[in-house]
């Protein structure tokens, strides 16, 4: 018997409810707060329907403004006057026979409603503010030129200065003619060198006024890549470096190698590991290992050097992975065209160019698909090791929503930029996978 | 027969459930104690039992969360399930809950009245106390006698004092300063601390004006010598200190490598873990060359407090716990076996280890400047003192921008 068409739908419908329901309730819902939220002035700790009430503001603005005597009785029922007749006191819990019990979800929303409607509420609508501020008002999250000082005001005086800083970094910042003349009849040029240097007849007073100018002006602007530049140099380098690294681990270990399970596994290995315990490893390798192999002591507390030593541990605790899909792909190659073009004739270099790299295209989709979207979220391997310092040049833009909400209470700030993020996230993978979906080839 | 004996297993389950229930009923009440303190793990366990021995009906349950506990309290608070009892941090946690009206007025009970009246400021908000101050510590320099004693040095109390022990040191091959810079928090501690003691008195206007909107952090004091410290600091630590965290540190102040450590007094177990046979002593880090600025940065560290959203009969209980901490028999457990300095008044801290007898001295005498930063909104302290430390020793801020950013996290944490 063919059942008909809507009948059909209607079944198909009800087998899918709970799977949709599920989704809705922990996904579509969760999601559409969460841009709600963003709007607001959360701020995560005051509570949703206050303790305590002043007297006052309890009697002005809240009883007198409400119309329902209704509703002003009720609110009088669960907020009691204190002892000392300045405050009311929320009664969160209720006596009854038999004990007390804490008030009801229901009590609680009918007290919030109420209280709404006199514009008293724990978090405020404040329309598009958090998302001006973030771009705006924000010095550590977007990227921006900033002056670096060159000259620190309690340091002894430079004797020499080369000509081109001298010129550039601090003539060119002076306006001042009378400053002007100081630094120019303090630091004179040397025949013969390409430096100015410093005339050795000086009292205190002078070389002071010399100091605290030489401060003042000697400055170059630099560019910081603030938690937005951060993350995006993170992704590129961590996108690039680990899909390199396990393409190549791959071609490698899919030849007949004798010992080749056994480096698989060697491979993954860092994938497996929990990643507190690869802090901990590579804290230890940076600290003690490496200042003996590359003779620079500091790593990760270096602002220079702690965003390329995280790089490091990322690719080397990714790739093992990315190797894994890569190997799968190759395996899916079948041999017989291999074959065809060894007949053919075709070196090494020409199978790989023009038979393994085609037909490998889906793992590459799935790989930068995966490697992007994981940097851009990156979180644990940097709260692990560096929390986002030395300063803030190690902060990926996950730690600094972290910051924002768990530090310094800006609930609904933070919930503002991990929108950004996931709209962010939502662009850069969806254009890569429209232009890595157009070059896969179908066998 | 057969539904005789049904019946009979009904009749028995019914009895033993009405049993169960009323057992229930006259259940002891169990409380929860949220702590952030895990170097006093054991020893609270320890403490909770011998209370639980003088109150039977009463049982606390411990849950310690050491690292971002202000996070996870917060969270909880969210979600309405705020523990009973609260281990909270003086001043600025304390104001953020109590102002969020998390917290319950303690101002009457009779336990308050037992701890010295100076330690009340710190749970002190708009006009009541919230919790009750648990233990003063400070941040000074925790030094080695034994080495100290070596070069023949004494204690600095002035700051060219402080210059002559660091070369003095510095000649006989010792770092004077075990420090460390990887990790924030130390030298967040470290600039404040400076910042306090060079602006003395006039550190509470100041934070007056700041949270009027009005001030800003060079306004007490001299900014040139403020950094200068952090100069100083940087150039008699170990050049490695870059990479340094906490463990690191005490290791390398309790295997006797630096002399001298800046850090809070907590410090001091670790290293005498370490270390047992290390002779230790405390003193303020003098910022300047006058004897009478130098003071201790000592304050409240940890309060306890109770959840004002707990049910009536917990509350009830929760007090008898705070009631209970004033008894000798607690403070004996807190002074031996946490080594916290108790506030209560006239409490017994013979037996404690010498650094802990300095400060009590300094306590005593009145010879302190209050805990600022505690004072300092959460983001300022946070992100603009402790970054803002860390970047002007790594060099990526010079001193007006991380004054300027200092200025403008407190200015924006003002408008909520």
């Amino acid at each position: 018997m063919v059942s008909p068409k809507r009948n059909k739908i209607f079944y198909f419908i009800l087998f899918m409810l709970p799977a949709l329901i599920l989704y809705g309730m922990f996904f579509i819902i969760p999601f559409f707060q969460g841009i709600r939220y963003s709007f607001t002035d959360w701020n995560g700790v005051v509570p949703e329907i206050p303790f305590n009430i002043d007297k006052t503001d309890f009697d002005n603005q809240i009883i007198k403004k409400l119309d329902n005597p209704k509703e002003q009785v009720y609110l009088k029922k669960y907020y009691r006057l204190s002892d000392a007749a300045e405050t009311y006191n929320l009664t969160n819990w209720v006596q009854e026979k038999g004990g007390s019990r804490q008030l009801s979800a229901a009590e609680r929303s009918k007290i919030k409603r109420i209280l709404g409607s006199v514009g008293i509420a724990s978090i405020k609508f404040i329309g598009m503010k958090n998302y001006q501020q973030m771009f705006q008002n924000d010095q550590r999250f977007v990227p921006r030129l900033e002056k670096r000082y060159l000259f620190n005001e309690f340091a002894d005086l430079p004797q020499t200065i080369m000509a081109g800083d001298f010129h550039k970094n601090i003539v060119n910042h002076i306006r001042n003619s009378k400053d002007k003349s100081l630094i120019l009849t303090a630091y004179q040029k040397q025949a013969g060198t390409s430096s100015f240097h410093l005339t050795p007849k000086m009292n205190e007073a002078q070389s002071e006024k010399l100091k605290t100018l030489l401060s003042q002006y000697w400055y170059t602007t630099i560019f910081i890549p603030g938690v937005i530049g951060f993350t995006l140099f993170f992704t590129l380098f961590n996108v690039i470096f680990s899909n390199l690294l396990a393409l190549f681990l791959a071609l490698v270990l899919d030849t007949q190698m004798k010992t080749k399970n056994i480096l698989r596994s060697i491979f993954f290995f860092p994938n497996v590991l929990s990643l507190i315990i690869v802090a901990f490893i590579w804290s230890f390798v940076f600290r003690l290992v490496m200042p003996l192999i590359t003779g620079i002591t500091v790593w990760l507390g270096s602002p220079e050097l702690a965003p390329y030593a995280l790089l490091m541990v990322t690719v080397w605790q990714g790739c093992g992975w990315l190797m894994i899909i890569y190997l799968a792909g190759l395996q899916t190659i079948p041999t017989d065209i291999v074959e065809g073009s060894q007949i053919d004739g075709a070196n090494w270099w020409q199978r790989l160019r023009h038979i393994t790299m085609p037909l490998l295209i889906p793992s590459f989709t799935i790989c930068t698909f995966f490697s992007l979207s994981n940097s851009l979220k990156t979180f644990d391997v940097i709260m692990a090791l560096t929390q986002g310092g030395p300063g803030y040049v190690t902060t990926p833009i996950v730690l600094d929503i972290y910051y924002n909400a768990f530090r310094d209470n800006q609930f609904g700030y933070a919930t503002a930029k991990a929108v950004f993020l996931c709209m962010v996230i939502m662009v850069v993978t969806g254009i890569q996978l429209y232009f890595m979906k157009k070059r896969e080839v179908e066998l | 027969m057969k539904s005789k004996i049904v019946k009979f297993l009904f009749m028995v389950l019914i009895i033993g459930l009405i049993g169960s229930a009323v057992m229930a009923a006259g259940e002891p009440v169990k409380l929860n104690l949220f702590f952030y303190k895990q170097e006093i793990s054991a020893q609270l366990k320890e403490m909770v039992a011998t209370f639980n021995k003088a109150n039977p009906n009463i049982t606390i349950d411990l849950e310690m969360v050491p690292n971002d506990s202000a996070a996870v309290l917060r969270s909880r608070m969210a979600s309405n399930q705020a523990p009973d009892i609260i281990q909270l941090q003086s001043y600025a946690m304390v104001f953020e809950f109590a102002g969020a009206g998390w917290l319950l007025d303690l101002s009457k009970e009779p336990v308050l009245g037992k701890v010295a009246p100076a330690t009340k400021n710190a749970v002190t908000y708009k006009g009541k106390a919230y919790a009750l101050p648990m233990d003063v510590a400070g941040i000074g320099i925790i030094y080695n006698k034994d080495i100290f004693k070596k070069y023949g040095l004494k204690p600095p109390t002035t700051f060219k004092e402080l210059t002559a022990v660091c070369a003095a040191l510095k000649k006989n091959n010792v770092t004077p300063f075990a420090s460390m810079f990887k990790v924030n928090w130390s030298l967040g501690h470290f600039l404040s601390m400076v910042h306090t003691t060079l602006a003395g008195p006039k550190v509470m206007p100041w934070i007056e004006s700041m949270n009027s909107g009005k001030g800003s952090f060079a306004d007490p004091i001299n900014t040139k010598e403020v950094f200068r410290m952090l100069d100083f600091y940087k150039a008699n630590s170990d050049p490695k200190a870059a990479e340094f965290d906490w463990n690191e540190q005490q290791a390398s102040f309790a295997k006797g490598e630096a002399a001298m450590m800046v850090q809070g007094l907590w410090s001091y177990g670790a290293a005498i873990g370490t270390n047992p046979k290390l002779h230790c002593g405390f003193i303020p880090f003098p910022c300047t060359n006058d004897t009478k600025d130098t003071k201790l940065f000592a304050d409240v560290d940890s309060t306890f407090a109770l959840s004002a959203s707990s049910s009536p009969e917990k509350i009830k209980a929760s007090k008898t716990f705070l009631e209970w901490l004033a008894t000798p028999e607690a403070i004996k457990i807190w002074v031996e076996k946490c080594k916290l300095v108790p506030t209560f008044k006239g409490a017994n801290v013979k037996t404690m280890d010498a650094p802990f007898q300095d400060l009590v001295s300094y306590l005593n005498s009145g010879k302190t400047n209050p805990w600022a930063f505690s004072m300092y909104p959460v983001a300022a302290f946070e992100d603009a003192t402790k970054n803002g430390a860390q970047e002007y020793v790594f060099g990526t801020k010079n001193a007006e921008q991380v004054i300027q950013y200092f200025d403008e996290t407190w200015k924006k944490s003002l408008k909520k």
